[in-house]
């Protein structure tokens, strides 16, 4: 399969696009750094996505190179230190909107038609429990998290005819950059444990596993969930 | 270069040349059972609003065939805008293929 993976430089895209190579499938990634898997399948460029008119060419070399697009896992976002939402800079709010929204919008967008086109596709978003659970000093990047569930939600329903599923995974506290830029305030990785339902941080393993679950051709009629790990719903 | 029947010699299109590049992207969508025939195809074909021959999904594919005809014509990558074709709007919801092609002999200069 070609498996096009967002934020791919660290983290769970790291993990996932090693994972996938692992599995032997074609990882197509981008970063806003450079490229750090060494493999002859992954094939990596260095990329804005909140650039829309750069986002449509990389979507369009790589389906003009590929001929196809598999799966689509939209894991790139920005996180930053905890923040009361009465303390967040404009430009800050900003700044997540545009990578962590319009960035996974345009995504969403080019590579969906090409799914249309191929009349199949998985496509996954990498979202938070942070939507469900209100954690305190999570304000924009959950309300950016709602808006990618949304996307995902509305997508799902506008591709369903065309063997298109699209879903979210939404881990709870897992150990990455991400997390570890959120834990600097407010004892942050404490509290998140504890509105858990499994108060443990999830592995990338358990993103993995179900990743899997939703590009298996028997989850077929899997569609516009939000699949919550370490929360019950 | 040859598309269509006609010889684009250079990368701009004039409003015939589009009307072709769109009817060419046509008749490979009906070809490769993308479409269905479109009966009486000709200018004042409706192919988004109220009347029109291709559902959502296929009005998708018929513009991505048409973004990537564009580049093999003009050799330039030219994304069609919606909001920016002249007499498509809330006034006038309808997009024709007469409208699209004088769009496309836009973008292409």
């Amino acid at each position: 399969m070609v498996i096009l993976i967002t934020g791919t430089s660290k983290g769970l895209g790291r993990y996932l696009a090693e994972y996938y190579l692992k599995k032997t499938h074609t990882v197509i990634g981008c970063s806003l750094s450079a490229n750090v898997i060494m493999h002859p399948s992954y094939h990596h460029t260095q990329l804005d996505l909140s650039n829309e008119s750069n986002v449509r060419s990389w979507v369009n070399s790589v389906r003009k190179k590929f001929q196809t697009i598999d799966v689509l896992i939209c894991n790139a976002a920005i996180v930053s230190s905890a923040l009361f939402l009465t303390l967040t800079p404009g430009n800050l709010m900003e700044s997540f909107l545009k990578t962590n929204v319009a960035g996974v919008f345009y995504i969403l967008r080019e590579v969906s038609k090409q799914m249309i086109k191929q009349k199949r596709g998985r496509i996954i978003a990498i979202s938070s429990i942070t939507t469900a659970t209100h954690q305190e000093g999570t304000s924009v990047y959950s309300a950016t998290k709602c808006a990618v569930n949304e996307l995902i939600k509305i997508l799902a329903k506008e591709v369903s005819s065309s063997n298109i599923t699209c879903n979210v995974i939404a881990p709870g506290m897992m150990k990455t950059n991400a997390s570890e830029e959120l834990a600097k305030k407010l004892e942050w990785e404490k509290e998140m444990l504890q509105k858990q339902t499994i108060q443990r941080v999830i592995l990338k393993e358990e993103v993995a596993h179900v990743s899997d679950f939703l590009i298996s051709p028997r989850s077929s009629s899997i569609t516009g969930q939000v699949i919550y790990l370490g929360l019950s719903n | 270069m040859k598309q269509n029947g006609i010889n684009f010699k250079n990368i701009k299109m004039n409003n015939n040349e589009a009307y072709e590049l769109i009817d060419g992207v046509v008749k490979n969508l009906v070809a490769s059972d993308a479409i269905n025939t479109i009966d009486g195809f000709d200018e004042q074909t409706i192919v988004l609003g109220n009347g029109s021959v291709l559902d959502s999904i296929s009005f998708i594919t018929f513009i991505t065939d048409i973004e990537d005809k564009l580049q093999e014509v003009t050799g330039k990558e030219l994304y069609l805008v919606l909001n920016e074709i002249n007499n498509f709007n809330v006034d006038n919801p309808n997009l024709t293929v007469g409208g699209l092609a004088t769009y496309l002999a836009t973008l292409s200069k």
